[in-house]
C-alpha cells in the first residue's frame, strides 16, 4: 500500500513535467501576471474575491502599481482594490506611495539605514475605513 | 482625515519616503456612537479622533512631537525641523532636554501658547460636558464636533484647528525638556490625556432613541 502511494505520487510529479515542458516554470506564472488574474477576480463574485484580496496582500508591494492603475466604474470592484492596497500600504485611502510599518518593532528591525522613526499614534486602525 | 489629507500631501509623502521610517500604532479602539432611530434606520458617527506625530531615535525613544491633527504645511514644517534636530546633534538626551528646554523659555518669554480665556472656556467646556450631560447627549454632540470632517458642498471638508498648535507645543516642550527619554507607548498617557485632553478609550456606544425620557409629559385636556 506504502509503495502504491509512493508511485502515485511518482507519477502525479511526472506527468507535471511533461506538461509544463521545462521543469515546471508555465506552472507557476510571472508575479504580474499573477497579480492582472488576481485583480480581474476582485470583480467577481464575493467569494473569489475574498481570496484574490488575500492573493494580493501575499504578493505585498509587487502589486501595488498594477493595483493603482486598475480602472472600473463598478464601486464593489474599487472598493475591494481599495482595501487590498490599505492592506498592504497600512493607510486607508492611500494611492500606494507611502508604506507604513505596524509595529515599533517591525520599523527598528527594517531600519537598517538608522534612520529616525516617524510614528502615528491614532485611536483605531490606519488601515480601516473608520478611524 | 490624516490618511485622506496630511498623510497623502506629496511633499510631506515625499519628505517620510526619502528621511524616515513610518510606523502607526494604535492607543484605543475607534469610539462610534450609533443612534439607533428605529424601523432599521440609524445615525453613526466616530467621536473624538485626536492622533500624536511623534519623532523618534533608531533606538525607538522619542525626540519630538506634532500633538493633533495638523495641516499638511504645519505637519511638512515640523518634520523638517525635527529632522534637523536630528542630522544636528543625534537626538542625545541631553540635547533633547536642552532644545525642548530652550524653545519652553522663548514660548514663555514671548507669551506664546499661554492659556487665555476662550481656551479655558473650551476646556471647562469640554469638562463640564463629560460630567453633567447624559451619555447620549455627550456622544451626539462629540459626533457633530469631530474633526473627521464635515459634509457639505458636495464632499467632505476637512476640519483642522490651527489655534491649538502654541498652546500644545508649549506643553510638549515642557514635558520633553523635564521628564525622561522614553518611547511613544510610554508617552500616551501624558500627551492624549494630559496635553490634549483626549480619553483613551473607545468601542462602540449604541443609544436606542426609544428608551430615553420624555423631558415633561404634557396633558391633554378632557
Amino acid at each position: 500500500m506504502r509503495n502504491m502511494r509512493r508511485l502515485g505520487t511518482l507519477l502525479i510529479a511526472g506527468a507535471a513535467l511533461l506538461s509544463s515542458g521545462s521543469g515546471g516554470e508555465a506552472q507557476d506564472p510571472a508575479p504580474q501576471d499573477r497579480v492582472l488574474t488576481a485583480i480581474e477576480r476582485l470583480r467577481g463574485e464575493a467569494e473569489g474575491a475574498k481570496e484574490a484580496i488575500q492573493q494580493l496582500v501575499n504578493l505585498g508591494e509587487t502589486a501595488l502599481p498594477k493595483l493603482r492603475a486598475a480602472a472600473g466604474t463598478d464601486p464593489v470592484f474599487l472598493k475591494r482594490v481599495k482595501t487590498v492596497i490599505s492592506r498592504i500600504t497600512g493607510q486607508w485611502g492611500s494611492d500606494g506611495r507611502l508604506i507604513w510599518k505596524r509595529s515599533m518593532e517591525e520599523a527598528r528591525k527594517s531600519n537598517v539605514k538608522g534612520r529616525p522613526i516617524l510614528v502615528l499614534q491614532l485611536f483605531g486602525k490606519f488601515d480601516e475605513e473608520f478611524c | 482625515m490624516a490618511r485622506t489629507v496630511t498623510f497623502s500631501h506629496k511633499d510631506v509623502v515625499d519628505l517620510i519616503n526619502e528621511n524616515f521610517v513610518p510606523v502607526w500604532e494604535s492607543v484605543a479602539p475607534v469610539r462610534e456612537a450609533v443612534f439607533d432611530l428605529g424601523d432599521g434606520r440609524e445615525v453613526r458617527g466616530t467621536v473624538g479622533g485626536e492622533i500624536a506625530l511623534s519623532f523618534c531615535r533608531p533606538d525607538g525613544k522619542v525626540f519630538d512631537v506634532i500633538p493633533a491633527l495638523q495641516t499638511p504645511h504645519v505637519t511638512y514644517w515640523g518634520m523638517k525641523n525635527a529632522l534637523e534636530f536630528y542630522r544636528r546633534t543625534g537626538a542625545k538626551d541631553a540635547a533633547i532636554k536642552d532644545y525642548h528646554g530652550f524653545l519652553h523659555a522663548e514660548m514663555e518669554k514671548a507669551g506664546k501658547g499661554e492659556t487665555n480665556p476662550g481656551i479655558e472656556k473650551a476646556r471647562q467646556y469640554m469638562k463640564l460636558r463629560r460630567l453633567s450631560w447624559d451619555p447620549a447627549t455627550h456622544d451626539l454632540a462629540g459626533t457633530v464636533g469631530n474633526k473627521s470632517g464635515v459634509h457639505g458642498a458636495g464632499g467632505t471638508i476637512t476640519v483642522f484647528q490651527p489655534g491649538g498648535l502654541d498652546y500644545y507645543r508649549r506643553m510638549i516642550h515642557k514635558l520633553l525638556s523635564t521628564k525622561e527619554t522614553r518611547s511613544p507607548e510610554d508617552w500616551k498617557r501624558e500627551v492624549f490625556t494630559g496635553v490634549l485632553d483626549a480619553e483613551l478609550k473607545g468601542g462602540v456606544e449604541r443609544y436606542d432613541l426609544n428608551t430615553l425620557e420624555p423631558f415633561a409629559v404634557i396633558e391633554e385636556e378632557e
